[in-house]
């Protein structure tokens, strides 16, 4: 059990962020990721591999977050929600600024995007691990990155971001 | 892949290290060759990079209050799952039943127990005596409490006839899979104030005037029930909206409480 609850312990912030992006609220983000913990705590059998343990993890939060949103829909993340949640960092001024842009264009990205970007930047998860928990292919991922990362710069800079041509072979 | 520029999709796997060793020093060549790809290659890994930042971190979580014994996977078919509602509604009345070791339970408090059941089973199969109504309308001037400040709604609210005395089933539902049950039925009897918790079946019953009580909660943390069986007594009592300080005592100890487990 204390195996189980170390490496449930070192995914607690990429699954928040990832719960975050889900619920859009802090409170919501940290009741699914209690109940993922409980429910991974609990469970019979769980997997040995530290890659697929994240997975199932990953799993768990969003197949409950699915449960969930049967019933209620999540409210909208307004672009300036992130920054009053983020607003008692002690940061330097100027990553504070990054951070406040980056939170900012977070906010403008599809749903799709935001999960990808939760999976991928803050858990640090690769591609397959990503499509794995989100029952896509991995090229798929690669896009969805690609194109969230384009449109987050785009908020940012205010569309100043060359237009690369989109591939289709891959890599 | 040398002669041509790399896309975004190849940029960005440069950036997350998801290339082969032979694209990423395509990759990494052509990167070189070409300032305005260099730039857009710094600009997605300072996004990425500050990507972590951008998210609120995860609140403390203690696991050590979260962790049970396992218990073991039952394989259930559909023909199995049908028997275990059952089961489980029977179990959830003698739980309660068991649970104050009287056998005083009136025919009320019975049919208010298996009506509890019923709902957290979420078995709709059964013929049903009881009848949706509007608050407005549940009679007695009782309104039921709100109790949003634990992150309880009321989903319910249903009546039934028993002798001469009405029964009404306020079902509150929580965001975690809680369900709690408030019944209320006015009776010239006289019921003992108690109230039982334990770790899986929660019960408490009052007499306020010549209204009766029974609070039921499954798999609900002891102590949030505790202090909800509470409040809503008081409620009850005195019919004021529940004030400010009390609500944010429901919310600390809602926060702080582990989700249902029923």
């Amino acid at each position: 059990m204390k195996d189980a609850e170390q490496r449930i312990v070192a995914q607690l912030d990429g699954l928040f962020g990832f719960a975050f992006t889900l619920t859009r609220n802090v409170e919501d983000a940290q009741d699914l990721v209690q109940e993922t913990a409980v429910r991974a705590l609990n469970a019979a059998n769980s997997p040995a591999n530290d890659t697929a343990f994240r997975v199932w993890l990953f799993r768990i939060l969003r197949n409950r977050f699915i449960d969930l949103t049967r019933k209620k829909v999540p409210e909208p993340l307004s672009p300036n929600k992130l920054a009053e949640i983020q607003g008692n960092d002690d940061n330097a001024e100027e990553r504070q600024n990054i951070t406040l842009d980056v939170q900012r264009a977070f906010a403008t990205l599809s749903d799709e995007h935001r999960h990808i970007l939760a999976l991928v930047d803050v858990a640090g998860m690769t591609y397959a691990e990503a499509a794995d928990v989100l029952d896509i292919p991995s090229g798929t991922v690669m896009s969805r990155v690609s194109r969230a990362r384009a449109k987050m710069i785009e908020a940012i800079e205010g569309g100043n971001v060359v237009a690369f041509p989109a591939k289709q072979k891959k890599v | 892949m040398a002669t041509k520029k790399p896309t975004n999709e190849q940029l960005n796997a440069y950036v997350d290290g998801e290339l082969s060793p032979e694209d990423a020093a395509i990759t990494a060549r052509a990167i070189a060759d070409d300032p305005t790809t260099a730039e857009l290659v710094a600009k997605f890994a300072d996004l990425k990079a500050a990507m972590p930042d951008a998210l609120p971190k995860c609140p403390p979580i203690d696991l050590q209050k979260a962790a049970k014994p396992a218990s073991p996977v039952l394989a259930v078919s559909a023909f199995r799952a049908a028997a275990m509602v059952a089961f489980v509604i029977a179990a959830g009345v003698m739980a309660y039943l068991t649970l104050f070791q009287k056998q005083q339970a009136g025919s009320w408090q019975m049919l208010a127990m298996e009506q509890h059941a019923i709902w957290v089973a979420s078995d709709t199969s059964r013929p049903s005596q009881w009848n949706k109504i509007d608050i407005s309308s549940a009679g007695n001037s009782f309104r039921p409490p709100d109790l949003s400040a634990s992150k309880l709604t009321l989903a319910k609210t249903d009546q039934r006839i028993v002798g001469a005395d009405r029964l009404t089933h306020f079902g509150y539902t929580g965001t975690r899979g809680c369900r709690l049950s408030l019944f209320v039925v006015t009776s010239p009897s006289k019921h003992q104030q108690e109230t039982a918790a334990s770790t899986s079946e929660n019960r408490s019953q009052w007499q306020s005037g010549d209204r009766s009580y029974l609070l039921l909660s499954s798999g609900m943390d002891r102590d949030r029930f505790l202090q909800l069986a509470d409040t809503i007594r008081q409620y009850s009592i005195d019919q004021r909206r529940i004030d400010q300080q009390t609500r944010q005592q429901m919310a600390a100890t809602r926060k702080s409480a582990l989700p249902c487990t029923a």
